[in-house]
């Protein structure tokens, strides 16, 4: 088995569509950790996953899962990762207990005994059709099927959008659990960033097909800052000093990507710890600069 | 067939199990209701009409049950191809770990076995057939059987084969309708060409050189019945080794061809 450092590697990864282009993509997923990619909707968050598992092929750059390239040995890699995406991809018809008998054929190292048990700790019934499991019994389902043949990457998709809170943190849990494995790796792209926020150890943030940050989590959130200033203190802003501004009838919450330099520059002014979600939105906004 | 394959097979199984049980359920209850006619045919109400009904019914029970179980279970696999879609699986699939010819080749394997398995079951229908109707199961009907099988079967890898390029379920079901048709058309054709020939000697044959709509109308249904189903049938007999060649040679194209559509990854 190969080492490596980096669960994934993606460089220069490129895709052209009409009216939309993957550009030049390029982050790693260190090996041990977990990283959320945040983006909003038809920001390329999919388009990278569905180019990274060979679902769609790529125009240019490289991909390595596991310190391979996938095309050196797609089958062995994938042996040894599980996707999960927001629907579930089994038959109404099936029952859970068909997973098993299913899958202990599909991969090596499936292990029934680990299937049931989080089957029987997700409380999921085994002989009930997935047809007629509620959106979180699905997705409990999906995870209990990926985490059950020893993958060493998980990649997941929207996997937790559309579930409710307490779902959504039981299922946290687990990948947290799954990370105590530091051989275990997570890539997990989402819109809800306070679910990375809690979990994620790196973030890579992606807007219109391309990378606008990546790194991690606590280093980019201490290095961006939020000011939160008057109307009259706004007007005498440098505007190539921040990201972009929130504007309203009262003063304007202003984003900075060097907190440094806001808490030289602007020292009267009221600074505040950033979020994932307020970054992403005075990302997205960053070409109008002043947004409300 | 390695491991990997079966478990797909094993999945589409699973899947069909419902659609198999009725099935099976329904031949049973053809055969079982063919039974009863030759039973009425012999010692019922029927018997008036023996001559008449006997080559229909018994062609019927042949080669009708046998076009049902190449219908219905050797197309099982394109069944769940579409239902695949529907549930994403096709996605999904591209995470497990397979190459692009183990995902091909499992869907051919598996046409090969329900093709088989649907052969199997129309010869067993056949054999009661025969046995009931005191008729030899001779390489005409094996041959025919066979013949409809691959036709069907081969029509259905066609679609498999365009669903993957296109991804389009309605395009794909409105391509297999027009093969079956073209194969229908063709069919009709061939029966048309033999009935020319044969309507004119069998006028011959039963009345002397007369007007063929002074025949016997009986006798005239049985023997287009004939035609239609047992001419083609006995047509694939003779020359079975040549259009299992054909078929295998379509078969195998079409089979390069999937592997090479899939590799495009075409969204």
């Amino acid at each position: 088995m190969t080492d490596y450092e980096n669960a994934i590697e993606i460089r220069e990864l490129t895709k052209k569509y009409d009216g939309f282009t993957l550009d030049k993509v390029s982050f790693d997923v260190p090996k041990g950790s977990i990283m959320g990619f945040i983006g909003q909707n038809g920001a390329g968050k999919s388009t990278t996953i569905n180019c990274l598992l060979n679902i769609i092929k790529y125009d240019s750059g490289t991909v390595k899962l596991l310190g391979q390239e996938l095309s050196e040995n797609e089958a062995g890699i994938k042996e040894r990762l599980s996707a999960v995406f927001d629907e579930i991809p089994f038959h109404d018809s099936l029952r859970a207990s068909d997973i098993n008998i299913l899958m202990k054929d599909i991969y090596e190292q499936w292990d029934s005994g680990t299937f049931f048990e989080y089957l029987d700790r997700f409380v999921l019934p085994r002989r009930k059709k997935i047809g007629q499991f509620s959106k979180g019994m699905k997705m409990k389902l999906q995870i209990a099927a990926a985490l059950s043949h020893n993958a060493q990457l998980l990649v997941m998709d929207e996997a937790t959008t559309g579930l409710d809170p307490v779902v959504r943190n039981e299922i946290l849990d687990i990948f947290q659990e799954y990370l105590q494995n530091e051989d275990n790796s997570i890539l997990m792209s989402s819109h809800i960033t306070s679910d990375l926020e809690k979990i994620a150890d790196s973030v890579t943030f992606i807007d219109k097909g391309r990378i606008l940050l990546t790194g991690y989590k606590d280093d980019i959130l201490d290095s961006h800052a939020m000011i939160k200033v008057k109307k009259k203190d706004y007007a005498l802003m440098d505007r190539e000093d921040f990201v972009s501004a929130r504007v309203n009838d009262y003063g304007a919450d202003i984003m900075f990507s060097d907190r440094a330099l806001a808490e030289r520059k602007y020292s009267g002014a009221v600074i505040e710890k950033t979020t994932l979600e307020d970054i992403m939105l005075f990302y997205v906004n960053r070409e109008k600069k002043e947004w409300s | 067939m390695n491991r990997k394959c079966i478990a797909l097979i094993k999945r589409d199984l699973i899947l069909s199990r419902k659609r198999l049980l009725l099935e099976g359920s329904v031949l049973i209850l053809f055969m079982l209701l063919m039974v009863l006619i030759r039973l009425s045919m012999v010692f019922g109400n029927l018997k008036t009409y023996y001559d008449d009904v006997d080559t229909i019914t018994f062609y019927l029970w042949v080669f009708g049950g046998g076009f049902f179980m190449f219908s219905l279970v050797g197309t099982l696999n394109y069944n769940i191809l579409i239902s695949d879609q529907a549930v994403k699986w096709d996605k999904f699939a591209f995470t497990l770990p397979y190459t692009d010819r183990q995902r091909v080749l499992y869907r051919a394997e598996e046409n090969i076995i329900t093709y088989l398995i649907a052969l199997l079951m129309s010869c067993l229908n056949t054999a009661l057939a025969c046995a009931v109707s005191g008729r030899s199961f001779d390489i005409v009907l094996l041959g025919g059987l066979a013949g409809i099988g691959l036709l069907i079967s081969l029509t259905g890898q066609l679609y498999h084969l365009y669903l993957l390029l296109t991804h389009n379920i309605s395009a794909s079901t409105a391509l297999f309708m027009v093969t079956a048709m073209l194969f229908g058309g063709a069919y009709m054709l061939y029966v048309w060409i033999k009935m020319k020939s044969f309507y004119r000697s069998l006028g011959i044959e039963l009345y002397g050189d007369i007007p063929a709509d002074v025949m016997d109308p009986h006798q005239v249904a049985q023997k287009i019945f004939e035609i239609i189903i047992g001419e083609p049938a006995r047509a694939v007999a003779s020359c079975w080794w040549a259009v299992l060649l054909i078929f295998v040679l379509v078969f195998c194209v079409i089979f390069r061809l999937e592997i090479a559509v899939l590799g495009r990854r075409s969204e």
